[in-house]
């Protein structure tokens, strides 16, 4: 007996599902379950009222489908050939109404599938036909019940067992239909008297969708909770996405991925539903492949199969403990039977700059250091005091102060990076084993010189089912990671500062192959060159690492079954910088500075778990219950030395150095444990609810309170088939503050007495043996709906999340001696709206337009902090105040000439800066500071147009963030009135007797008194709409490749990021130059974003 | 198979007690410590933390706490602006409560304060070390507890007095007491420490004999002074006090004022207490923040300095044979640019040269020490204390004799005068020790000021400083309370 398989066209099929077969099925095929006893008597029970006027059947089909939970399966096209009917009757049983069908008709009860054939009595069989068999599944070889098999032409139909099985009277020269909802339509020649074994290709129908909810999968239409899922190709839409972070911005409606640095191998910041802590931790929890807690840097995103964005409580409660901020869910690929089997990506992408800021040229530099000496009569610039001699001052300056070298840092700096990306994978799937290998690289350049990252990973998948009741999956990812960072030193003179602020008349080399200094002009602040420091200075960061996963599933019955897992991670980080001799600023007074620091974590879990799922009648219910020990413990060591004779050894020989630094070192470990619960029921498929329970325990808390309960409710009622209202209600946990915090510290380091070194101990920590686990209570509304016989997909939730019993680093009173202590005090609101919309605008043979439109909006709101007012950079973080709020003094402008009085009060004179004394107190005083705008936006959007023109595919992905500010600390520091740097060309709007009424100071030298602080002027509004990206692909076509056996070729072109709309000054509105969660929108001194253009070719054989 | 399962299901759901119980290794935690004698130690070597914290670096460049005491004199001034939290003491201008310079000097008075208070509770009942070391170790304790307050009493007037450590972190608010209470156990810990054996002097730089006497004496002539106006019988304890440390003989001027910079002689002779530095391991950033600013480089640390000089008047207030005045003794005016020894750089105004550090200049890490308390002021204190008691003129030989070692090194020429009035010796003070961050305290406790254009005493009220825009009123001889503080604590403004 042989078996075929098939390979599936999914295009060229597509065209055939017009035909006439409408199925509506109200599951997951899974869940149409078995109990067909009951359904029987169902229909005697089930009542309807029907109205119906000279219709066709159909009508009186939908209206019961309106109003009982039976579906009708039937042709239309039968149907409308078997007469009209009018019925007008109230409280009539479904059996009755099927009765009244004329006898052409039959009707055949499947499940809650009513199957309605339309049989010729007449009809004769021809003689030659026998009977055949054979069995449907789907992808992953899961049965597909309820298929409706076909036999072409003649109308002959059977329907799939809860097998997937079914017999059917067809011979050779027969043509087979397979149907059904939510599936590709497939058509089979039969050729002999075999055993057919089909698959049905699953259509990306979004309720279809099977979602990974943590211990379990459920389809999306089941769902009762806030789940947001990505594929993994739409992961790798944009060709530059290193990571899986970068792939999920502007992708799921509520997840904000702030891409704040054009940094190579730059992470990104994630938060789902805004932030909820102060001082814990507030991303997301990452769990990939069952492993909680994983990092997301070390997956590949070519081998992620999906991503599922656990928004609600209810739907990340069941990870209890580190849920509160959300849960990020990553499944990898897994070998199978219909996937290709070899696969090859590569990308190769050019980036440039996508933007430069408004920089003063050499002469308006050179005007600028003119008027700020000009600013006190007698005074001359350097460059055109004759008398004033200096260093290379003829090399620089022509006889009359005019500059010899004209010097763009912005152009000097940057250059074209090329990067590229190849992906290589392996799948396969052969009797009881699935596989996958894939191997990896990419080197990213980034647009600064010598900036780079580099990773390779491997990855290797394998299934097994060992025996009937025993199916094991293991997952082993390594790898290893490298860069170089030339923005280290952010508040130092570092490399990307010295873009903005190095002065363009200054060369980048001299005539003799020297360096210039910013200092080599007199009075500038003194600086290595941009480009030297990116050249010589190394800073050098890698990681290696391995992840691997052991799961076995016991099928112990059809009911039950219990799952093993062993997971753990190794990981070992270094940190290696050198920096030479002669580099100004860096290691010059220590003549050359090298440190090297490594370390080293690696943890384990265990997770087991018993399922149990069963019916009865309407009930149903699945059970998950299970227990997690989690154990982690890093390590770390880092020295240096200085005082080098020679810059050759760079970092790798310490030994050499003069001058040891103070070596360091530390190590840490965690631990938890946890017990959870998960219950599912519904009732008729109509009425459907959840229940989590989950306990954790963590080390980090004291003795007093290491366990936390999280409970969840969710529930939703199906009102129609397409249309399914959502509420939950759920309490999550976060323990992420850092180890031993609920012990007392005592901090020991070296004194110093007489010149000798002696051991010095200082209390450095009140511990707190109450800390209790951060709890977000969460509720959740929401709706799915699917209209227009899904053409038009809509999911929206509101939220209100209130996070309570901060883990709070409680301010105290400097008299206790203490900063703070961690203590549970404080709560947080966030509460927002969020909108996906996916529609499909046009279905053509050859043409198709879709779109895809998320929306997201928060709102934060400190509700309870102790009385506590914190200022982070540029903010202010205060009870009944939002979070990210950007405070400061309100600049008016300047004081004008006929102002001097009033400015004098201030003391201060015309042509200084004046602000808003907003208590009237005429004095300015930190009560004139007020709200200056907020990091956060209002909204964020992003829609992604999609077309497809017979093999040609081209993507337009918009990106919006409406309404947060920057504070751009850059262009504070830069455009004062007395810069000693380079600025911005508007700093020459300055204030002078003949030009008053502006927004900057007079220009003057620094000791004749400036005022420079965070000011309305400096907090910009920072709304933008970005072009994220363009992409154009051609599917080379079938015919052409099988001549060089290939499946699939796909080209593509992508160009990101070349269009940004904006009135932010710097470089980019999507910036924070800090990684804490207050710092959203600080810029200083960013690394700019590149504009990239990427070609991908992407072969399957 | 099935029973298996279950023993699996039944193993991981027996959880192992000491599972979640965490150790650290890397530090050590109330539990673990003053259990050895070592502990002990160091311990009390972390008292001494808290007398750099004043001088730790904000962000900004050479921005510390420290300058706004030389700032609110009005005889400075600050190159290299650094914003209008330093402006409001350099130009006198209401502070503001939010100045992150009150809450500095705050958080370098209370931190300290505890970890005293956990020395002096903890060694009090030790028995990990002799007795001997057990009261010297509680006389370091006393003393540097009272130094810290001494600190924030003249500082801010009433503060909280706090003797015993922080155990509960919601029983953490804590009235003012009056000053007069605060002085009152200064004192009391100051005789604490004076009989706790310790030596006279410490070459290593622990707090010594001398240093408490000395403390002792200042405190006295403060408490004799404003705001408690103790008076007369005060003058006579401080002048006791310092003639005690002058009749040890222990302690004497340099004969040479380079000798103030000199690392060869730290902890000695004139230096009776120090902040203890070390050019790794407690670096020193006074030389870097005095560099001037903005000039090319005189040292090779980058021309970052610009915290402090001063100003013209007060530079010109020397007499010009004045020892002090000389070049690169107090002050400097040119010095050679870095790298380049025969290139004179010529600043357009004097820059502070006291505390040069010329190893420094070339590695760019100092590690020396400053001074805390000079023998220089403890014989200028002895004979303002005896001209007090003298009714404003003494001519007391011991007097006499203490004022014109100071004054005969700056002028060698000058002869012994016969007798002295109280203004004279305050004057010596402000040439003597000017920019050592004592002057403020000096005109807090004496309500007056040098009128440096004129060249006299006057009074503090109604003067106006040459880097001030407007004159003394008595609302600035009281820095307020740090906002911040007060919203914590909301009983500290009771």
């Amino acid at each position: 007996m042989s078996t075929w398989y098939m390979k599936i066209n999914q295009s060229a099929k597509r065209i055939q599902w017009l035909a006439c077969l409408v199925l509506v099925l109200c599951f997951g095929i899974m869940k149409q379950t078995a109990a067909q006893t009951g359904t029987e008597g169902e229909l005697q029970r089930t009542l309807v009222n029907i109205q119906v006027m000279n219709q066709g059947f159909d009508k009186v089909f939908e209206q019961i489908e309106a109003s009982t939970r039976f579906r009708f399966v039937y042709n239309p096209a039968e149907i409308a050939g078997s007469g009209k009917i009018t019925i007008n009757k109230k409280h009539i049983s479904v059996e009755q109404v099927l009765k009244l069908l004329p006898a052409v008709l039959q009707y055949e009860l499947r499940g809650r599938n009513i199957l309605i054939t339309r049989q010729e009595k007449a009809s004769s069989d021809p003689p030659l036909t026998e009977e055949l068999s054979g069995r449907v599944t789907d992808e992953q070889g899961n049965p597909l019940p309820g298929v409706n098999v076909i036999v072409k032409g003649i109308q002959r139909r059977v329907m799939t067992d809860q097998a997937g099985g079914f017999k059917i009277r067809a011979g050779p020269g027969d043509t087979l239909r397979f149907r059904l909802m939510g599936f590709y339509e497939e058509e089979l020649a039969v050729a002999g008297p075999i055993s057919l074994y089909i698959t049905l290709l699953q259509k990306p129908s979004p309720l279809g969708e099977v979602v990974v909810i943590g211990y379990g999968t459920s389809s999306k239409e089941n769902l009762t909770t806030a789940v947001g899922t990505v594929k993994g190709e739409d992961l790798n839409e944009r060709a530059t996405t290193m990571n899986v972070m970068q792939g999920l911005a502007g992708k799921v409606a509520g997840v904000s991925v702030m891409m704040n640095s054009g940094k190579p191998g730059g992470n990104p910041i994630v938060k789902i539903r805004g932030t909820g802590s102060i001082n814990a931790y507030n991303g997301p929890l990452y769990v990939i492949d069952g492993i909680v807690g994983a990092d997301p840097l070390v997956i590949d995103p070519n081998i992620v199969a999906a991503v599922d964005v656990l928004k609600d409580a209810a739907a990340s409660a069941i990870y209890g403990s580190r849920g509160s901020n959300g849960v990020i869910v990553i499944t990898t690929k897994k070998g199978g039977k219909n996937s290709p089997g070899i696969s090859f990506r590569n990308t190769i992408s050019f980036g440039t700059l996508a933007r430069k800021v408004d920089l003063m040229d050499a002469d308006q530099a050179l005007e600028m250091f003119k008027r700020q000496y000009e600013y006190l009569p007698g005074r001359m610039a350097p460059h055109l005091d004759p008398a004033r001699k200096f260093p290379r001052k003829e090399e620089l300056f022509n006889a009359d102060g005019t500059p010899r070298y004209h010097t763009d840092w912005q152009d000097a700096a940057s250059r074209l990076a090329i990067s590229h990306e190849h992906a290589l994978s392996f799948s396969l799937g052969k009797d009881d084993i699935t596989a996958l290998a894939s191997l990896s690289y990419k080197d990213q350049q980034g647009i600064l010189i010598n900036s780079y990252s580099r990773q390779v990973n491997g990855f290797l998948s394998l299934g097994w089912d060992v025996k009937k009741w025993l199916h094991v999956q293991t997952v082993i990812n390594s790898g290893a990671f490298k860069q170089n960072n030339v923005d280290i030193n952010t508040f130092g003179l570092n490399a990307v500062r010295q873009i903005y602020e190095f002065l363009p008349f200054l060369p980048v080399k001299y005539a003799d192959g020297s360096y210039s200094r910013k200092g080599d002009y007199p009075g500038a602040e003194d600086s290595e060159n941009p480009v030297r420091l990116m050249k010589e200075v190394q800073s050098v960061a890698g990681r290696s690492y391995t992840m691997g996963n052991l799961l076995a599933t016991f099928y112990l019955s059809s009911k039950l079954h219990f799952t093993a897992s062993f997971s753990g991670q190794t990981g070992a980080t270094y940190d290696l910088y050198y920096s030479g001799r002669d580099i100004r600023g860096y290691s010059d007074t220590q003549q050359g500075v090298a440190t090297r620091g490594h370390g080293n974590s690696g943890s384990w879990t265990t997770e087991d778990y018993l399922t149990w799922s069963g019916q009865l009648g309407k009930h149903r219910l699945t059970g998950v219950a299970g227990a997690s020990w989690y154990y982690f413990a890093n390590m770390h060591t880092k020295a240096g030395s200085e005082g080098f004779f020679d810059d050759f050894f760079s970092y790798n020989s310490l030994q050499t150095g003069l001058v040891p630094q103070r070596p360091e070192s530390g190590s840490g470990n965690t631990a938890m444990n946890s017990y959870y619960m998960r219950f599912n029921y519904d009732y008729d498929n109509r009425y459907l609810f959840g229940f989590s329970f989950r306990a954790d325990g963590s080390s980090r808390f004291g003795a007093n309170n290491r366990y936390g309960y999280f409970p969840s409710f969710s529930a939703a009622w199906r009102v129609l088939s397409n249309l399914k209202l959502r509420a939950s209600y759920g309490i999550v946990g976060n323990a992420d503050i850092g180890d031993y915090v609920t012990q007392d510290k005592i901090n020991s380091g070296q004194a110093a007495f007489g010149g000798q070194v002696a051991p010095s101990a200082t209390l450095a920590g009140l511990g707190n043996r109450n800390l209790k686990w951060e709890k977000a209570h969460q509720f959740n509304f929401g709706i799915d709906a699917l209209l227009l016989d899904g053409r038009l997909q809509f999911t929206g939730d509101i939220y209100n999340r209130v996070t309570k019993d901060l883990l709070y680093y409680k301010l105290l009173p400097a008299t206790t001696g203490y900063a703070g202590a961690f203590d549970n005090i404080g709560s947080i609101r966030n509460r927002g709206l969020e909108l996906s919309l996916v529609t499909n605008n046009i279905r053509r043979r050859h043409f198709s337009w879709n779109t895809s439109l998320i929306y997201s909006m928060n709102r934060s709101r400190v509700l309870e902090l102790n009385g506590d007012i914190m200022y982070p950079w540029a903010g202010r973080i205060m009870e009944g105040r939002p979070l990210n709020e950007f405070y400061g003094y309100l600049r008016l402008g300047t004081w004008g000439t006929d102002e001097a009085a009033e400015a004098a009060v201030y003391g201060k004179k015309p042509g200084d800066l004046k602000y808003a004394d907003l208590n009237n107190n005429k004095v300015k005083d930190a009560n004139d500071r007020t709200v200056l705008g907020n990091g956060m936006p209002d909204f964020e959007a992003s829609m992604v147009n999609t077309f497809n023109y017979r093999n040609f595919s081209l993507a337009l992905d918009l990106q919006v963030i409406y309404g947060h500010s920057l504070a751009n600390l850059t262009r504070l520091i830069m455009e004062s009135s007395a810069p000693t740097t380079n600025s911005y060309r508007s700093v020459l709007d300055a204030w002078t007797p003949q030009h008053q009424g502006v927004m900057n100071a007079a220009l003057r030298l620094p000791g004749d008194g400036l005022t420079n602080e965070i000011d309305s002027y400096n907090v910009e509004k920072g709304s933008f709409l970005r072009v994220r990206n363009i992409t154009l692909g051609y599917r080379l076509p079938a015919g052409w490749l099988k001549r060089f056996h290939l499946n699939s070729a796909v080209l593509g072109i992508s160009a990101e990021n070349y269009f940004l709309f904006t009135k932010y000054k710097g470089y980019d509105p999507e910036a924070s130059s800090f990684d804490g969660d207050f710092n959203q929108g600080v810029d200083l001194y960013q690394y700019p974003k590149a504009k990239t253009l990427s070609f991908t070719l992407n072969i399957t054989l | 198979m099935k029973r298996i399962i279950v023993l699996l299901i039944l193993a991981v759901l027996t959880s192992c007690s000491k599972f979640l119980e965490e150790e650290p290794s890397g530090s050590l935690s109330m539990a673990h410590y003053y259990k050895t004698a070592e502990q002990v130690s160091a311990a009390v070597n972390g008292c001494y933390e808290g007398l750099a914290t004043p001088f730790v670096e904000n962000i900004g460049v050479s921005v510390s706490p420290v300058y706004s005491l030389e700032y609110i004199t009005g005889y400075s001034r600050r190159p290299r602006p650094s914003g209008f939290e330093d402006d409001q003491f350099l130009r006198l201008e209401k502070l503001d409560d939010a100045n992150s310079r009150l809450q500095g000097w705050w958080v370098a008075t209370y931190y300290p304060v505890e970890n005293c208070n956990s020395v002096i509770e903890h060694v009090s009942v030790t028995t990990l070390v002799d007795e001997v070391t057990k009261q010297r170790y509680l006389g370091e304790a006393y003393f540097l507890r009272a130094w810290y307050y001494f600190q924030a009493v003249r500082l801010f007037g009433d503060i909280p007095l706090k003797l015993a450590t922080t155990k509960d972190l919601n029983d953490v608010k804590i009235r003012r007491s009056p000053k007069e209470a605060v002085y009152e156990q200064i004192v009391k810990d100051l005789i604490m420490a004076e009989n706790s054996g310790l030596p006279w002097v410490d070459p290593s730089g622990h707090v010594s004999l001398g240093a408490v006497k000395s403390l002792l004496a200042k405190v006295y002539i403060t408490m004799a002074g404003y705001p408690l106006q103790k008076g007369m019988p005060y003058y006579e304890k401080a002048y006791t006090k310092a003639m005690e440390v002058v009749d040890s003989h222990q302690f004497s001027l340099f004969e040479q004022y380079s000798d103030l910079r000199n690392p060869a002689v730290q902890n000695t002779r004139e230096h009776i207490f120090m902040i203890q530095r070390h050019p790794t391991v407690a670096v020193s950033n006074i030389h870097g923040a005095y560099l001037p600013y903005p000039v090319e480089p005189v040292s090779i640390q980058p021309a970052y300095g610009g915290a402090m000089a001063p100003t013209q008047a007060f530079y010109d207030s020397y007499a010009n044979d004045d020892g002090r005045k000389q070049e690169q003794a107090f002050f400097y005016t040119k010095y050679p640019r870095y790298g380049y020894p025969a290139e004179m750089i010529y600043f357009a105004s004097p820059y502070i040269f006291k505390f040069w550090d010329s190893d420094a200049e070339k590695t760019g890490r100092s590690g020396a020490n400053f001074p805390l308390i000079r023998y220089a002021d403890v014989l200028l204190l002895c004979a303002e204390a005896k001209s007090h008691i003298d009714g404003g003129t003494t001519s007391d030989a011991a007097a006499i004799d203490a004022y014109y070692a100071v004054h005969h090194r700056a002028f060698p020429t000058a002869a012994k005068p016969a007798a002295l009035d109280t203004d004279d010796i305050l004057k010596e003070r402000y040439w003597e020790l000017c920019f050592e961050f004592q002057t403020w305290y000096d005109m807090l406790r004496t309500r007056r000021a040098f009128n440096v254009e004129s060249g006299h005493m006057t009074d503090l009220i109604g003067y106006k400083a040459p880097n001030h825009t407007r004159a003394f009123n008595v609302n600035d001889l009281q820095f307020p309370l740090p906002l911040a503080e007060v919203q914590k604590n909301p009983d500290l403004a009771l």
